[in-house]
């Protein structure tokens, strides 16, 4: 019997190892393993055999089943991961090729500068407001301090309409609301839209300020000057040379105008004008009811689209406004 | 104003370069735009003049003329200019001269004649600054010197400064008013000019009246007869004007110019021959006119400032002079003015007739009202020495309770430290406020500051602060940081940061716009008919001349410039405020709003994707991907709406409960046409106030067991919507109902006109057991006999 099984192991052996793939395994299971295999018919002969045979034969079977067994599972495995492997190999895509579906838009350079100015005084504890931009006499002008029929007033190339109102020529009307609502201390910033009837190369009649405004006890010009540096450098990142001018603002004694140290691109250092910022005037204070003998405030006005275009280093102001997507794209 | 450096350094001379000059001076708060040579570079040219002139043998245009240069030799020089000719004197390149061009001058023959020289016009010396009204080579003063160095007799070295002067600071319009600011920041003096009165004879016969004493509290005039007004101007003044851009007329006038430039007093002169009677200061009767010297004829007003003869108006008061009075070459006597008018009086004129002189530019700012006096002594010395004649004495009307008031300011010496954050020793502030001109009284607390008559802008202990800040130097300030407490900002949840509603934009593929608030009134009648024009009085033009009540037109122009740039998909949004006011009573709103514009493929252009112009459905996805962000989606539903900007068929009224909240749809046609687009264009606006109010979540616990899913395709008319089938539907199932979800919408083939097959996916759950399939299947058929009962619905087969 030994030698039938060996036989039978040895064309096991052979047949599993030309298997082709998984129904050969099957057949070749069914043959050698199944319920009428081969080994099975064995197993089904041991009851002929004498007691003193039986356990020897019966170990000699189930032997010559297992390997069979650990055979074909064996080459199963080879089977499938040869299998995989070819599938695998046939699969790739090119993984250079676009991504679909929406591509992103951009925010305006404007409104990222916006915003990121925001954010780094927030930090600081300063709160947005926002005020109209159809404004009357009273918060743009009267209440800070221009004087009617002088220059400085004249100055501003305000748009008015028939009724007397107008289009805010700067946010400081803001600061005016703010303060006529809320009690010091104070500390806001005012984003928005202002408008002055100018165009040309470096104006449009339409762009974008923030002012800020802090009115508390012992609020110093020498704090303003820190603050102004530090807010610019945090902008910039980078250490920034700063120059604070006299300037003129009849809503802010004494007044500033900030230079910033700025490289062209032709590598030539200028000074170039930023902002403005000044001490409140204490007759601004007076009209909302604050008490220049104990309050004192800064305030300080910056132009955005300014900053963006340092930032970004957009040379044209006038495409902030013109909406090329060729522009918007790359922000 | 615009200065010549070396007329200021005549004034006062700080040790500093010019480069140091001008960055003291934007330390002063005089900020200095540009600084420009007066002439280009170059050297060996020389004064000269020409002595013989006779045409060129062999050329019709040139001339060849003698030159005498002042030496031994007088040079023979062939000119190509049409005004050479003898007598007159010239500036002459000698031979190896450089020119600013780069051209070296050589001996050379032209057709044949020699010339040793080069006589130069202005612009071959790059002269800056000559208001010459010929054209060809330069034509010098009949007493320049022979020989001389041309670059020192122009003051070739000189630069104009031109500084831009705060509106405060109208006493920094003069040479000596500059002048007074250097000296006071350098600690040094001026040279003042020294004044004196002319010795006269005769006592004045001509009447100066004032009837309006509250609008020119300070009237000086004098009569110069017989004078000789064809003389030529000295050389050194034409100079000073044309260095502050002022062009040389003729004496008196220049003169009247120069002591302006000179002392910041504006004078006036009339010909005293056109004059009828004495002259009279008042204000103007109403529709009077006058013609004034640039010719503009004005119609005055009651509050109108005027000097005028016994007949009419000869002078717009402080502005500008009447022609028919003016002073020509012929003039034989002369009434010189000199007075102070009331600031506000010369501004609302000047205002009113849209007439500014660097006259007004100076009343408006205010003029020292101790001035004129010596301001007409200064006038007369120069006048009688340049058009001799006689003059008569002074006349003046004055008001001194009327002119303006420098009483003492009350400045509290903590304040400077409370406002400056700097401590300055009372001896440091008193040094400076003596710098300054003004007169320091020491009290217990402070100072009693007097400032001098010229200092309009000093009113209030701030302004004193101000002064000491600035010569102190805010570079010498120092920065210190603020200390304030700490408090924490409100930040609400139920706020939605405008950040994230254009983020949300951003990544679904939009640019972020910004267009202007003012747009085209034709287009905005297209938009907004219903609303009320908001019109600008004065914009800048027509298609700038209304407020926007939409923020479409201008995405529209944004998104038709890119089509016509050959961008075939454009996204675009803006924020911003709208401008409404229903009728002529009603208040004004201004609305933050958001809008939407999009055409062109839906997703671009992409391989593996087909092409798919968007539509209304693709906007609304955007549109629910931002209410969705507010936790609040249950609050807002869709009504089919008419608003004009949009197709009656394919529009939609977003609703916030009860309010219309917005619209999104599909352009007219009509608007269509008018902005030239060929492809359909979807746009969307929402009042950002409805989309920016949010709900805290409140989580919900969902139902663990399995959901069953059973689909339907009905066929229904073509008019039904989905959202009133969807409510039908769930009012009939109840709660169980986990969603009703369309797969498919389909017309055409198979199915009758007027119809649409639609179909739905129904989903039902149960929070507290799995539902069997008897019991779903009773439910879909209650669903079914209610939407043909309702609906006239068959299920399709």
């Amino acid at each position: 019997m030994q030698q039938e099984l060996n036989h039978i192991l040895d064309e096991a052996k052979s047949s599993i190892l030309i298997s082709k793939d998984a129904v050969d395994i099957q057949q070749l299971r069914v043959k050698y393993l199944g319920k009428k295999g081969q080994l099975t018919e064995f197993l089904k002969m041991l009851g002929t055999l004498n007691s003193d045979e039986r356990p020897k034969a019966g170990q000699a079977i189930n032997q010559a089943k297992q390997i069979i067994q650990d055979l074909l599972n064996a080459r199963e495995n080879q089977l499938k991961t040869a299998a995989l492997n070819t599938r695998l190999e046939a699969e790739f895509i090119d993984i250079t090729l676009p991504g679909r579906g929406h591509l992103s838009g951009n925010e305006h350079p404007v409104t990222k500068v916006r915003d990121r100015v925001s954010k780094l005084f927030a930090t600081m504890g300063f709160s947005v407001a926002e005020g109209p931009e159809i404004e009357d006499d009273y918060h743009n002008f009267a209440a800070l301090n221009f004087v009617e029929h002088h220059p400085a007033k004249e100055s501003q190339d305000t748009f008015y309409f028939p009724d007397g109102a107008l289009l805010r020529t700067h946010t400081s009307p803001v600061q005016i609301r703010v303060m006529s609502k809320q009690k010091p201390p104070i500390r806001v910033i005012t984003p928005g839209r202002v408008y002055r009837r100018d165009s040309d190369l470096t104006h449009t009649p339409m762009f974008h300020q923030l002012e800020g405004l802090v009115v508390d006890k012992h609020c110093t010009f020498s704090n303003l000057k820190e603050l102004i540096q530090t807010f610019l450098n945090q902008f910039f990142e980078t250490t920034i040379s700063l120059r604070f001018r006299p300037g003129y603002f009849p809503f802010t004694e004494p007044s500033a105008e900030v230079d910033i140290g700025w490289k062209t691109k032709s590598n030539e250092y200028k000074w170039l004008e930023v902002l403005g910022c000044g001490m409140v005037h204490p007759n601004v204070l007076r009209n909302v009811n604050i008490d220049p003998d104990i309050y004192s405030g800064f305030a300080f006005g910056i132009g955005l689209d300014r900053l963006a275009m340092l930032r970004y280093e957009i040379t044209d102001l006038r495409m902030l406004f013109e909406n090329d997507l060729r522009f918007l794209g790359q922000f | 104003m615009k200065i010549s450096e070396n007329w200021l350094r005549q004034w006062v001379n700080p040790n500093l370069s010019t480069t140091e000059l001008v960055e003291q001076m934007a330390m002063m708060g005089l900020t200095i735009d540009v600084v420009l040579p007066v002439a280009g570079v170059f050297s060996h040219v020389v004064i000269g003049k020409v002595i013989a002139a006779k045409p060129h043998p062999d050329a019709v245009k040139l001339t060849c003329c003698t030159v005498d240069v002042g030496q031994s030799e007088s040079l023979s020089i062939v000119c190509g200019a049409p005004n050479v000719r003898a007598g007159l004197k010239v500036a002459v390149a000698l031979m190896d001269a450089v020119l600013p061009n780069g051209v070296k001058i050589k001996k050379v023959k032209l057709r044949g004649e020699n010339s040793e020289g080069m006589i130069c016009s202005a612009s071959e010396l790059g002269l800056q600054f000559l208001q010459t009204a010929s054209e060809g080579i330069l034509e010098l003063p009949e007493d320049a010197p022979i020989g001389e160095d041309f670059r020192t007799y122009f003051q070739a070295d000189d630069h104009v400064l031109d500084v831009e002067i705060t509106p405060n600071r109208g006493d920094c319009l003069s040479a000596r008013g500059l002048a007074r600011d250097i000296a006071a920041m350098n600690k040094i003096s001026i040279q003042d000019v020294a004044i004196k009165a002319v010795c006269v004879a005769k006592p004045n016969t001509f009447s100066v009246e004032v009837k309006a004493i509250d609008d020119c509290p300070r009237y000086i005039g004098r009569v110069i007869k017989n004078i000789d007004n064809t003389r030529q101007t000295p050389f050194w003044i034409q100079r000073c004007l044309q260095r502050s851009g002022i062009r040389p007329i003729n004496a008196v006038v220049d003169v009247c110019n120069y002591v302006m430039l000179e002392l910041g007093q504006p004078m006036h002169g009339f010909d005293l021959s056109t004059l009828h009677g004495g002259l009279v200061i008042r204000k103007a009767n109403p529709s009077e006119i006058i013609r004034l010297l640039d010719e503009r004829e004005i119609i005055l007003s009651s509050e109108d400032l005027v000097i005028a003869d016994q007949q009419k108006p000869q002078a717009l008061a402080g502005i500008m002079g009447g022609v028919e009075s003016a002073v020509s070459s012929k003039t034989i006597d002369l009434f010189l003015e000199s007075a102070f008018f009331i600031p506000k009086t010369v501004c609302l004129s000047a205002r009113r007739h849209d007439i500014h002189s660097d006259s007004s530019y100076r009343f408006e700012r205010g003029v020292d009202f101790q001035l004129p006096m010596n301001a007409m002594e200064r006038a007369t010395e120069l006048l009688l020495s340049i058009v001799g004649g006689e003059a008569l004495q002074i006349v003046e009307v004055v008001s001194e309770h009327r002119l303006p008031k420098r009483e003492p300011i009350v400045l509290r010496r903590d304040d400077i430290a409370r406002i400056l954050g700097i401590y300055l020793s009372d001896h440091h502030v008193i040094d400076i406020f003596h710098a300054l001109r003004m007169r320091v009284h020491e009290t217990t607390h402070g100072f009693e500051i007097t400032p001098p008559s010229d200092r309009f802008d000093m009113t209030s202990s701030i302004d004193l602060i101000e002064e000491l800040a600035r010569l102190f130097g805010y570079e010498n300030i120092p920065a210190s940081p603020i200390t304030l407490p700490l408090s924490m900002q409100p930040y609400s949840e139920k706020e939605m940061s405008l950040s994230r509603i254009r983020s949300c934009l951003v990544d679904r593929s939009y640019h972020e716009a910004i267009t202007y608030s003012f747009i085209d009134p034709k287009i905005h009648e297209l938009f907004s008919p219903q609303l009320q024009l908001i019109s600008l009085k004065n914009p800048l033009s027509m298609d700038m001349s209304v407020m926007r009540g939409s923020l479409w037109p201008g995405l529209l122009k944004a998104m038709q410039m890119n089509l016509h740039h050959h961008q075939s998909r454009v996204r675009l949004f803006e924020t911003g405020l709208t401008f409404e006011k229903n009728d002529h009573e009603s208040q004004l709103n201004q609305v933050s709003r958001l809008a939407i514009a999009a055409t062109g493929d839906c997703y671009g252009e992409q391989w593996g994707m087909p092409k798919k112009n968007i539509d209304f459905y693709d906007v609304k996805s955007d549109v629910l991907a931002l209410l969705a962000l507010t936790h609040r989606t249950q609050d807002f539903h869709w009504k089919k709406c008419t608003h004009h900007a949009l197709h009656p068929g394919r529009g939609a009224a977003l609703y916030d409960q009860e309010m219309c909240v917005g619209w999104l749809g599909e352009l007219h046609p009509v608007i269509m046409e008018a902005f030239d687009f060929k492809q359909s264009v979807i746009v969307a606006e929402f009042q950002l106030k409805h989309l920016q109010c949010a709900n805290i979540p409140v989580f919900q616990m969902f139902s663990r067991f399995p959901g069953m899913r059973r689909d339907l395709a009905l066929i229904v008319n073509d008019a039904l919507n989905a959202r009133e089938l969807e409510i039908a539907i769930k009012k009939t199932v109840g709660s169980i109902l986990q969603s009703v979800q369309i797969f498919d919408i389909y017309q055409g083939k198979g199915i009758e006109n007027g119809k649409k097959s639609i179909a739905l996916g129904l989903t039902f759950q149960d929070p507290s057991r799995t539902l069997r399939d008897e019991e779903i299947n009773e439910i879909i058929h209650g669903v079914v006999s209610m939407l043909e009962k309702e609906f006239y619905a068959t299920l399709r087969t």
